[in-house]
């Protein structure tokens, strides 16, 4: 039957699951495509098939890895989005055009950075028993469930990677002995990669942000003690609720001053030292604990502010809020950033331990 | 004169109004009105509403004067037979080129968006089809048609509500950024979204009830519709940051299309076939304007003869329109004819009424 | 062009049937002229009696008449009696006099038997009809779970008599009417004088005593003779063989038609929604009633909308479908060669066949074919590759969906409104359906039943009688008749739980 102009069968379509930027060595755009293949019966499992193209932008490449594929190759269920380190140090946006200018691309892909080249991540094919792009897309899902990376998808960033006020951040995967770990987040600045948070780090970012997942656990070390270690030494929590107040206030001389106050209602995951019926205890460890988080609160800051990313959009409060003092510091915003001032205080309160003591 | 079976009631005439209003427009309206206005866009949104209900006044002010006649008849009273017969041809023109930029507009969204290949003739065939069908009928199956398509207008709210989990208030800030002669100017640039309520000139005799109850029922749909637009066009601002803004000409459906259920994604795709239903009423509004004048000049009060000769020349309208100079030109032509034959026109003639009337006692 | 019309119409052609004619005094010129003017039949019989001392004979038509009938009512009485006005000495119920012997064919014909006398110029008309009826069944078609299990059979007198008897009231009126010319097909037309609107009863009046046919088969003609669009799909009159369901019409201000030799009743004006309404949803509680309500209006909206969208789905918008779907639709239809409508055409048709088939087939055969046909046309199908799963299950959806609309005219109307969206889709996607929907959504508002407009109470809009059409509220709440028929009295009772405001009071 005619007359289907735009008839996009899905029987002719090879579906893209997983794509990945790095940069050639000759400058050009290295494109890998992750393309699922539905199995010829019910039985069979389905497999993975990995391309690998060059071309000048991500829609050459794309047109180039069709040259070598059967039927058309379509990226409207595309799941994940990675970027090779050397590409995402330079700009990010021509990358990423083509999928805010295509109305049938996926805009709900997650995008992530490598450590090293994001081909050679999409070359695993498998990871234990599920297929590459599939662990990768349902990994980070599940990182972000305990705030480990923010959620981000192609569409969230998109409003953001314009604002001059704001920058965003990406997860952070490195491949550790055919696995892929995904524990800390890529820092941006002007769709630049400028520098990685550890694990820990990722975590507070993301409480100061005010984007607590479902779960947020830290494990810290209680008792200062030279020599080995000792498992007593260690305690686990979980952040069960987090208040931010956010506060930019501009102080004499124009200095910016950020405060950020945030209280915590943690509960105790693992404790061996147990005690914790004694509410002397409990006041120590709240007292210890407030401290721990807000140094470490300073030095997630401080290495932001290294790496000129405003993941808390200051920028964007001061456009809002303080539109004066914006006109005058936004010409060099990026050392100007760094001139801001943070002063984080944190108060943790413990109220559950489990079920024992 | 007019026959009973046309005769509607007032509240299906809001309905009207608000389906004649709801349009083409609302998908543009936040970038247009975001490009002027920055974060007070909303605020404009609100001042062109409180304009156009200044403009129903007049409109129905004048109407008051012939409860019975609908513009095409009552225009010739007042300034004579042949002026008043090449008023009437003008203001067919206008409602015309409206009901034809409409479908033009309609027809590029819907290029770019879903159906890309699809040229664009077989496209107007459809819907000129479906809303002819429509348009041939008495004003009473009309209006019933338009009582329920409006229940559309809920689904898109609760499709843009949707959006509410990603918001960032400080978009907006700080409101006056572009300075209050700009949210003025915005009102300007967010009234051509709004127009639809000129169909009180046609309809007016058809409504049953006091002249009272009238005006209430036009107002009414008119707040409806300025409260959903403004309602919009915030949802916008507060998602889509000022910098995003101007890159994306229907923020709405951008921001639908990152949505994912468990079943179905693709969000905007729904809501583009709901807004289906809201241009073809918009569009049958326009088509029913413009052919209750035709039918008056040539088909002896008949409307449902002029419909076919109205679809041909939206249809040449739409199909000219592809090139982008010539919309930029239809549309700079529709805005002078809103100010003349909506807003100043209207008023001339009132004034002369009234003169007329107190020169006769 | 009026003068044309009027060149053209049926009344022109139309022949005196009968003349007048005197009732000769001899007995053998009568019966000669009677034999003529009915061809000879050899059904025609005669019986010679005796009585006031002259000859007479009874004419019958042995094939419409009832023998005993014959026997007890007149020939025992006038053995037995043998002088007096025949009048006075017949006990059947119905005697006539005659004196007009053109219309004495047309008494035989009817099953009623004629008395002739020699030298006397008057014959005697007796109605002695012979009436075989099958017994009063529930209608297959229209089964209910709890409810009444009468209905409807092919003797218009039964059928007055299960109305009658559901709504002793005098209010209740019948009014005959034959048509059809050839085949003088008796019908009745029934309302409540005090409810129906006296506009919609005159203007059926009118309406079937145009009707200028020849042959009046089954209600389907009448229907099409007098409904107010014979384009639309969309059936504007309702078939029904069940007395409940034509006693709530009648109480409601409608106006139902019965005809002589089929147990269908037609009731008019109605609304879309009549056709989702079954009696079994007032036996339930009102809540459950309701769910069952929506469910079936659920399946209008399936049944003719999920081919095209899956159509659309599968040949314009993929990308609609969640990853682990995608996943395995895809699986399924990457071996089919067809694209999307032709498969799905293929399958609606195949649907088509099969339920006609099932109609047609007897009993015995008829559960081997249909699991025969199930494992035929849906898994080897499947496995040859021609079909898709996801198609087969689209199918299976459909045609249980649109069986579940209580009347049979409008699943049929769903399953038939499902190809042109097809098409549609299958041009434009989404967009096309769209569209589609619109169009149908257009025609029923524009499709009026004798005045009341098809798609009430959603259009127009009244929210009281929104009461009983998607959800069924409490019998005690419904306080207003609903609006369409436009009936006299709009109010029935408030408080009908009125035991309940009277209670005192638990101490």
């Amino acid at each position: 039957m005619t007359g289907c102009w735009d008839q996009d069968l899905l029987k002719n379509a090879r579906l893209i699951y997983g794509e990945g930027f790095d940069l050639a060595p000759n400058g050009k755009l290295l494109s890998t495509f992750v393309i699922r293949d539905v199995p010829a019966s019910e039985q069979q499992s389905p497999k993975n098939d990995i391309i690998f193209t060059e071309g000048n932008t991500t829609r050459e490449a794309r047109d180039n890895a069709d040259d070598q594929i059967s039927r058309h190759l379509r990226a409207y269920k595309n799941r994940i989005i990675l970027i090779g380190e050397e590409m995402a140090k330079q700009d990010l946006y021509p990358i990423l055009d083509i999928f805010y200018r295509d109305p049938k691309s996926a805009l709900n892909a997650r995008i992530g950075v490598t450590k090293g080249k994001a081909a050679d991540i999409f070359s695993l094919k498998k990871v234990g028993n599920v297929l590459i792009a599939e662990e990768i897309d349902e990994l980070i899902k599940s990182k972000e469930e305990t705030t480990t990376v923010p959620k981000v998808t192609a569409e969230k960033i998109y409003p953001i990677m314009m604002d001059p006020g704001e920058d965003f951040v990406l997860p952070y995967l490195v491949e550790k002995g055919g696995r892929v770990d995904v524990s800390s987040v890529a820092m941006f600045h002007n769709h630049q990669f400028t520098g990685i948070l550890r694990p820990d780090e990722s975590i507070m970012y993301l409480l100061l942000k005010d984007k607590k997942g479902k779960a947020a656990r830290f494990t810290r070390k209680i008792n200062i003690r030279n020599g080995h270690q000792n498992s007593y030494d260690f305690l686990t929590f979980n952040v069960a609720k987090s208040e931010q107040k956010m506060k930019v206030l501009i102080q004499p001389g124009n200095q910016v001053t950020v405060k950020l106050d945030l209280k915590w209602k943690v509960n105790i995951i693992e404790y061996p030292k147990d005690r914790l019926n004694e509410k002397k205890m409990v006041a120590q460890l709240n007292k210890y604990l407030s401290k721990e988080m807000t140094d470490l609160a300073k030095d997630t800051l401080r290495k932001m502010q290294k790496a000129r990313c405003d993941g808390l959009g200051i920028g964007r409060q001061l456009m809002a809020f303080h539109p004066s003092i914006w006109k005058t510091q936004k010409e060099g915003w990026d050392s100007n950033y760094q001139k801001v001032h943070f002063a984080p205080v944190i108060q943790v309160e413990i109220t559950k331990n489990g079920i024992i003591n | 004169m007019i026959p009973e079976k046309s005769r509607i009631s007032q509240g299906q005439f809001m309905f009207i109004v608000v389906q004649a209003q709801v349009g083409v427009g609302i998908l543009s309206l936040p970038n247009k009105v975001q490009a002027i206005a920055k974060g007070g866009g909303w605020i404009s949104v609100l001042i062109a509403g409180l304009v156009i209900q200044v403009i129903i006044l007049i409109l129905w002010a004048l109407c008051k004067q012939f409860p019975s006649d609908t513009i095409y008849s009552f225009l010739p009273k007042i300034t004579g037979k042949f002026l008043g017969n090449l008023l009437c041809f003008a203001y067919i023109g206008y409602f015309l080129l409206s009901g034809g930029t409409v479908l033009a507009k309609f027809a590029d969204v819907i290029e770019r968006w879903v159906l890309q290949e699809t040229p664009r003739w077989a496209l107007l065939i459809l819907t000129l089809l479906t809303c002819m069908y429509l348009a041939i009928e008495n004003l009473r199956v009309i209006a019933r048609l338009f009582v329920i398509s409006s229940l559309t207008i809920i689904v898109m709210v609760v499709l843009t509500l949707m959006g509410y989990v990603n918001v960032n208030f400080s978009y907006i800030f700080p409101i006056t950024e572009a300075g209050w002669g700009k949210i003025v100017k915005g009102a300007t640039e967010a009234l051509f979204p709004l127009v639809g309520y000129e169909i009180i000139l046609v309809i007016y005799p058809f409504i049953e009830g006091k002249s009272g109850g009238k005006l209430k029922a036009a107002s009414l749909g008119n707040m409806m519709i300025t409260l959903f637009y403004a309602f919009e066009v915030f949802t916008c601002l507060i998602i889509f940051s000022p910098a995003v803004m101007p890159q994306v000409s229907e923020p709405l459906l951008y921001m639908l299309k990152g949505f994912s259920f468990q079943l179905i994604q693709r969000i905007d795709l729904i809501f583009l076939s709901v807004w289906v239903f809201v241009v073809s009423t918009a569009m049958v509004s326009w088509i029913y304007m413009a052919t209750v004048g035709l039918g008056r000049f040539f088909h002896r009060g008949e409307h449902k003869k002029a419909v076919p000769y109205a679809m041909f020349i939206l249809f040449i309208l739409a199909m000219m329109a592809q090139d982008p100079s010539i919309s930029d030109f239809f549309d700079r032509m529709l805005r002078i004819g809103h100010y003349t034959f909506v807003v100043g026109l209207p008023l001339i003639l009132l004034c002369f009424t009234y003169l007329i009337r107190k020169r006769r006692t | 062009m009026d003068l044309l019309r009027k060149l053209f119409s049926n009344n022109r052609t139309e022949k005196k049937t009968h003349t007048e004619m005197n009732v000769f005094s001899s007995l053998d010129k009568n019966i000669e002229f009677i034999e003529n003017q009915l061809f000879h039949s050899s059904d025609l019989k005669w019986r010679s009696i005796r009585f006031n001392q002259l000859e007479g004979l009874i004419v019958f038509f042995e094939s419409l008449t009832d023998q005993q009938r014959i026997q007890n009512e007149i020939i025992q009485p006038i053995e037995e009696k043998r002088e007096g006005t025949v009048d006075k000495v017949i006990t059947s119920l119905e005697i006539t006099k005659k004196s007009d012997l053109g219309e004495v064919p047309h008494a035989l014909i009817q099953g009623k038997c004629v008395l002739l006398f020699e030298g006397i110029v008057e014959v005697y008309v007796v109605d002695v009809t012979a009436v075989y009826k099958r017994s009063i069944l529930e209608p297959e078609n229209e089964g209910v779970i709890r409810g009444a299990h009468d209905g409807f059979i092919e003797h218009l007198l039964t059928n007055l008599y299960l109305v009658r008897n559901r709504l002793m009231n005098p209010n209740l009126v019948v009014r005959y009417y034959q048509i059809g010319k050839a085949t003088n097909t008796k019908l009745a037309l029934l309302y409540m004088q005090d409810l129906a609107n006296s506009d919609l009863v005159k203007e059926v009046d009118h309406r079937i005593s145009s009707i200028t046919m020849d042959t009046i088969f089954s209600p389907g003609f009448i229907t099409e003779l007098i409904e107010d669009n014979p384009y639309s799909l969309f059936p504007q009159i309702l078939f029904t063989e069940r007395p409940d369901r034509v006693v709530a019409h009648l109480m409601e201000g409608r106006v139902a038609i019965l005809s002589d030799g089929d147990p269908s009743a037609l009731i008019l004006p109605v609304t879309f929604f009549s056709f989702y309404q079954s009696p079994d949803d007032y036996h339930r509680k009102w809540m459950v009633g309701s769910f069952i309500r929506m469910l079936r209006l659920m399946s209008f909206i399936i049944a003719s909308l999920i081919p095209a969208l899956y159509i659309a789905i599968i040949g314009f918008h993929p990308e609609i479908l969640p990853e682990n779907l995608i996943l395995s639709v895809k699986s399924s239809i990457d071996r089919v060669p067809f694209p999307p409508i032709v498969e799905a055409l293929i399958m609606q048709l195949t649907l088509e066949v099969l339920r006609e088939a099932g109609v047609r087939l007897p009993s015995r055969v008829g559960q081997t074919i249909g699991i025969v046909g199930g494992l035929v046309i849906g898994e080897s199908v499947v496995r040859a590759g021609l079909i898709s799963y996801p198609m087969v299950i689209v199918v299976a959806l459909t045609a249980i969906s649109s069986f579940v609309a209580p009347s049979n005219e409008i699943s049929l109307t769903t399953r038939i409104l499902g190809f042109p969206l097809m098409v549609l889709s299958a041009m434009f996607g989404l967009i096309g359906i769209m569209f589609g929907m619109l169009f149908i959504l257009i025609h029923l508002c524009k499709l009026e039943s004798f005045g009341t407009a098809y798609f009430a109470p959603v259009m127009p809009l009244r929210m009281k009688d929104l009461k009983d059409t998607f959800i069924r509220f409490p019998i005690w709440s419904l306080n207003q008749r609903p609006h369409d028929p436009h009936p006299k009295r709009l109010n029935q009772e408030r408080n009908s739980r009125e035991w309940e405001q009277d209670d005192p009071g638990k101490e």
